[in-house]
């Protein structure tokens, strides 16, 4: 069992980019200081692995130590998973007294009174989120260390951040031990994904730029003085200006966001310019639009001011934020005004 | 006016002038009109009395003349301050004029800027404006609550502060038509938002708002005094306080001794009411059987805990404690 | 092979651009307003191409099946030099015996085992549209186990083919001793290719280029094969662009369900029996407007980097896979007319 420790912690430490191992490390905590000043980092990462696993070996790690390498690990790349936000109902009103000492019993009872080969590690960070590791097993086999579900929870919030492990079959009973030791009623899965977990905080939590009006207003930046060029006239000019000042409605001063994509599921009907004389159909046009991008919604920005879409942008991709959402089905609206869309 | 002034250019009409002059002075030189009269009429009289009449008749003169100049002077010097008076309605007339003209242009066109270089007294009416209102919202600033209006309604500013230090600001902005909604927000999402505008939003928006406030302001309140424990007290501290994100219940250890020896006391602080940022019940509990001998202790250090701002709590029992060691 | 090629030669790939005397108008202009299109569509409209071919009856689909759903890499290759069908045994041993040399000189590529690398060569009649091209020409490099040479197990490490689809334009003005197999497709480690390439190159006198593929004939792919019958429910029609010159780069994908998008070419398209540019153009531009009116971006302005439909799928680095066994030779006529141009 020792030596499927070790090595466990070898190969996480395998996984931390080399200038970062010995801050990872100082971090965790399990090595002292002395320990840690005897590893060569001028080594090769696979060296220095191995020098870490034998000093766990000697100092006899136990099965939390490297869970919690591996929460430290994920905490520090949490980009490294992808992770989908869940929201949570109540029916009562009455007052939380959050106490994360109930909630980590109630946690790990109700999982492990369905499954009893799991292991779950809690670790409470200063920003009062929860990082929860959970590593399956199954009725007969020991958990699998190496597939593991990560949760995130921030106390007295309906949102839950799970990275599901490829076991996904957990994924309920995952789910009902979250609404149970939150005092919640149910569970569904929002359609918001992202491997920026912090970003899908700032937009569920509402801490984006939201550009609110205020009596302040912030100092106006001139757009016109960055890339002066002194032989556009007067009209594009004012279109620039009329292009930024719609843009800065839509999405705002501050920086956005991080998402990686959008994805849109269209069932609208197909409108073509009479002239071409084509499809008339009763039936919606089906189609499946992704958009995708390191930074989605900073090359949306960038969009209408380098001339590639109309100002304002289409709600359906300014709305993103604030719906909290990254996945779209879009239907025609049942309604007087013919053009415009609806989600659900 | 302007007639006036125009015929007091006119030289000629002394007398009129005078007659006017007089009567609006009142009756400071009517007398001396009728006497000159009367001694004119006099002159006729005793016309044939030779010098003595003559010289009568020069002083008569004379003294006509005194007083025309006198009343010359006074006239140069009522113009003079009818001239002032001009100057000043005529400044005050180009004030006005840049006003209006100010005015239209903002209806007319709001991005319009002012052209016209000549006219410095629009700017600094301009500067003016701006300087009152920026003062009317520093007023509005201090007490807290600000909106402004929006396209479709109005966005709230709410700013808290705990013990006249200001912490955060959150905005709630507010669609008013057809319904009163909220559109967006940044208040914190474990504030009961949604309750609160079930219970006010439709009906009293100044209530909603000031509740809003009351929760906003003691949750930064409880935060605050959280941290400010963490920040100057943790040598006394055993382990780390624990809070959850409302910070309504706050959870920690620390050392008290009595009769030389030293108990563990562990203190959960609950704040059942959220608008309030001083707890509702503190519960003080130690290891098992110790409690009765320190039950004057446990119930003075809760009694603080429930009344006092807990960094000023915990400060003078440690103070206390201190002294007494 | 020094000095066998005849004065004059046509098909020297230094000589920028050529004229084909027997296209039958005056060919400069009059191909390059038409854009890609060749002067090998006798009897369509200026800027048409023929629908493209479904199944030839002299070859069985099956056969090729191993060229389905791999990853070919496109090139062009000017006309072979006294190349023979006949000799392909011979050819193989001499690549072979090429393959050994350049690994001794050390610029091929780590191979294990002595024995290493074994050459095949075959032809492959099937893949023609006509008598008169000439029939395609397999490669096949496996790599021998050096452990058991004699019961060998050959491990097939690098494909490629020359092939010639209806070439017939290039095929009539050939001169004597010329074989035109102008597309040479490739899925296999890009050295073997260099290798295979410098012999192909020294051996028959002819020249290679990678053959990218324009966003013009992107989306002419799209709506050829867009508008072609498959039997089962196959793949949506998706088109991938770019949008270039972003701080952050965004990719979009559009995906239109195969019946949909079918339905939709079927009303463009019009003339009978063959297909127009002016057809293509609008099937794009019904795309697009379709897309702008939800999302309020101009695809147009966009760069369309890839085609995948339930036929094939084209990108525009000149990278394609075949899906469709019926649809093949179709597929091979339009690679083999780009790359005629390219060599023109």
């Amino acid at each position: 069992m020792d030596e499927v420790i070790v090595e466990y912690i070898r190969r996480t430490v395998l996984k931390i980019p080399r200038d970062e191992i010995m801050a990872v490390l100082q971090k965790w905590g399990f090595l002292s200081e002395a320990q840690l000043q005897t590893i060569n980092f001028r080594q090769t990462k696979e060296g220095i692995s191995h020098s870490v696993a034998q000093l766990c070996e000697e100092s006899s790690a136990d099965l939390k130590q490297a869970a919690l390498l591996d929460i430290i690990y994920n905490h520090i790349y949490p980009n490294k998973r992808v992770w989908s936000v869940y929201h949570m109902n109540k029916t009562g009103e009455e007052t939380d007294f959050f106490d994360f000492r109930d909630f980590k019993k109630k946690f790990r009872r109700q999982i492990q009174s369905a499954l009893i080969n799991v292991t779950i590690n809690f670790r409470e960070y200063e920003d009062n989120a929860i990082w929860i590791r959970i590593a399956w097993g199954t009725p007969y086999t020991k958990p699998n260390q190496y597939k593991t579900s990560y949760v995130v929870y921030h106390s007295q919030t309906p949102y839950v951040f799970i990275s599901a492990s490829v076991l996904r079959s957990n994924l309920p009973l995952l789910c009902q031990a979250m609404v149970v030791a939150s005092n919640y009623h149910d569970i569904h899965e929002m359609e918001l994904r992202s491997h920026c977990l912090n970003s899908l905080k700032d937009i569920v939590f509402k801490r984006y730029s939201q550009n609110f009006q205020t009596n302040y207003p912030l100092q106006e930046r001139n757009v016109l003085t960055e890339n002066v060029d002194l032989r556009i006239n007067d009209e594009n000019r004012s279109e620039k200006e009329r292009i930024y000042r719609l843009n800065q409605e839509s999405f705002g001063n501050g920086p956005q966001p991080k998402l990686d994509f959008a994805q849109y599921k269209l069932e609208t009907m197909f409108k073509s310019d009479p002239k071409w004389d084509v499809l008339e159909k009763k039936e919606p046009f089906r189609c499946l639009v992704k958009f995708s991008s390191p930074h989605l919604l900073e090359s949306l920005k960038s969009l209408a001011p380098a001339g590639l879409a109309d100002a304002p942008l289409s709600p359906l991709l300014t709305c993103i934020p604030q719906k909290a959402r990254n996945y779209f089905k879009i239907r025609e609206k049942k309604s007087l005004h013919p053009g415009s869309f609806v989600s659900p | 006016m302007e007639e006036e002034r125009n015929s007091d250019e006119k030289e000629n009409a002394l007398c009129g002038r005078s007659l006017t002059a007089a009567s609006r002075d009142g009756g400071g030189r009517m007398p001396a009109a009728p006497l000159a009269q009367g001694k004119v009429e006099r002159g006729k009289v005793y016309s044939g009395d030779g010098v003595l009449g003559y010289l009568e008749m020069l002083e008569a003169q004379a003294h006509e003349l005194g007083l025309k100049q006198e009343e010359k002077e006074q006239q140069e010097k009522k113009l003079d301050r009818l001239k002032a008076r001009v100057q000043e309605l005529r400044a005050r007339r180009d004030e006005l004029r840049a006003k209006v003209e100010l005015q239209e242009k903002r209806l007319l066109d709001k991005e319009g800027v002012m052209t016209d270089p000549a006219q410095p007294s629009a700017q600094t009416v301009l500067e003016w404006k701006v300087k009152s209102l920026k003062a009317m919202l520093q007023v509005f600033y201090l007490t807290g609550i600000s909106g402004k209006l929006t396209k479709q309604g109005v966005c709230f500013c709410i700013s808290t502060a705990y013990e006249g230090t200001y912490l955060d600001s959150y905005y709630v902005d507010l669609l008013i038509k057809p319904l009163v909604k909220i559109q967006r927000h940044s208040v914190p999402v474990f504030i009961p938002l949604e309750q609160i505008a079930k219970k006010y939003l439709q009906t009293d928006i100044r209530r909603f708002l000031s509740v809003l406030s009351d929760h906003l302001n003691a949750y930064v309140g409880r935060r605050r005094q959280a941290d400010q424990l963490e920040e100057h007290f943790s040598d006394h501290i055993d382990g780390t306080l624990q809070r959850n994100s409302l910070c309504n219940l706050l959870v920690f250890n620390y050392t008290v001794s009595s009769n030389s020896k030293t108990f563990p006391f562990n203190v959960r602080l609950l704040y059942g009411d959220l608008c309030c940022s001083l707890p509702t019940e503190a519960i003080i509990s130690c290891t098992p059987g110790t409690l009765p001998l320190l039950a004057e202790m446990a119930a003075a250090h809760s009694n603080a805990f429930r009344h006092m701002a807990l960094h000023k709590a915990f400060d003078s029992l440690i103070n206390a404690k201190e002294s007494q060691n | 092979m020094a000095g066998g090629r005849p004065a004059g030669s046509a098909i020297e790939m230094e000589g920028a651009m050529r004229t084909l005397p027997s296209s039958g108008r005056p060919s400069g202009t009059g191909w390059q307003s038409r854009g890609p299109l060749f002067g090998r569509n006798y009897g369509l409209s200026p800027g048409s191409r023929l629908l493209p071919p479904r199944c030839q009856e002299n070859a069985d689909p099956q056969k090729m099946a191993f060229l389905l759903r791999k990853q070919w890499t496109l090139y062009s290759v000017s006309p072979l030099y006294k190349f023979s069908s006949a000799d392909l045994k011979d050819y193989a041993r001499m690549l072979g015996v090429f393959i050994a040399a350049e690994k001794q000189k050390g610029l091929a590529v780590d191979v294990d085992g002595e024995l290493g690398i074994k050459v095949a060569m075959s032809g492959l009649p099937e893949l023609r549209g006509s008598e008169q091209d000439p029939a395609a020409v397999l490669v096949q490099l496996s790599l021998r186990s050096s452990v058991s040479p004699k019961n060998s197990e050959e491990k097939l490490i690098w494909s490629g083919w020359f092939c010639c689809v209806a070439g017939d334009d290039l095929l009539e003005n050939l001169p004597e001793n010329f074989t035109c197999l102008p597309l040479f497709l490739v899925n296999g480690a890009e050295s073997y290719t260099a290798i295979v390439g410098s012999w192909f190159q020294k051996t028959f006198d002819c020249c290679f280029r990678r053959l990218a593929i324009s966003p013009l004939n992107l989306t002419w792919m799209a709506a050829m094969w867009t508008g072609c019958k498959v039997d089962k429910n196959t793949a949506a029609t998706e088109l991938l662009f770019s949008v270039p010159h972003l701080p952050q780069p965004l990719d979009i994908s559009y995906a239109i369900h195969p019946e949909d998008a079918k339905a939709l070419w079927d009303t463009v398209q019009k003339t009978p029996g063959e297909i127009t540019q002016e057809e293509v153009d609008v099937f794009m531009e019904c795309l697009y407007s379709h897309f702008h009116r939800h999302f309020k971006i101009h695809l147009s302005a966009t760069k369309l980097v890839k085609v995948s439909t339930g036929i094939a799928s084209a990108h525009c680095d000149g990278i394609i896979k075949f899906l469709q066994s019926q649809y093949l030779i179709g597929v091979l006529m339009l690679l083999t007319e780009l790359a005629i141009s390219q060599i023109q």
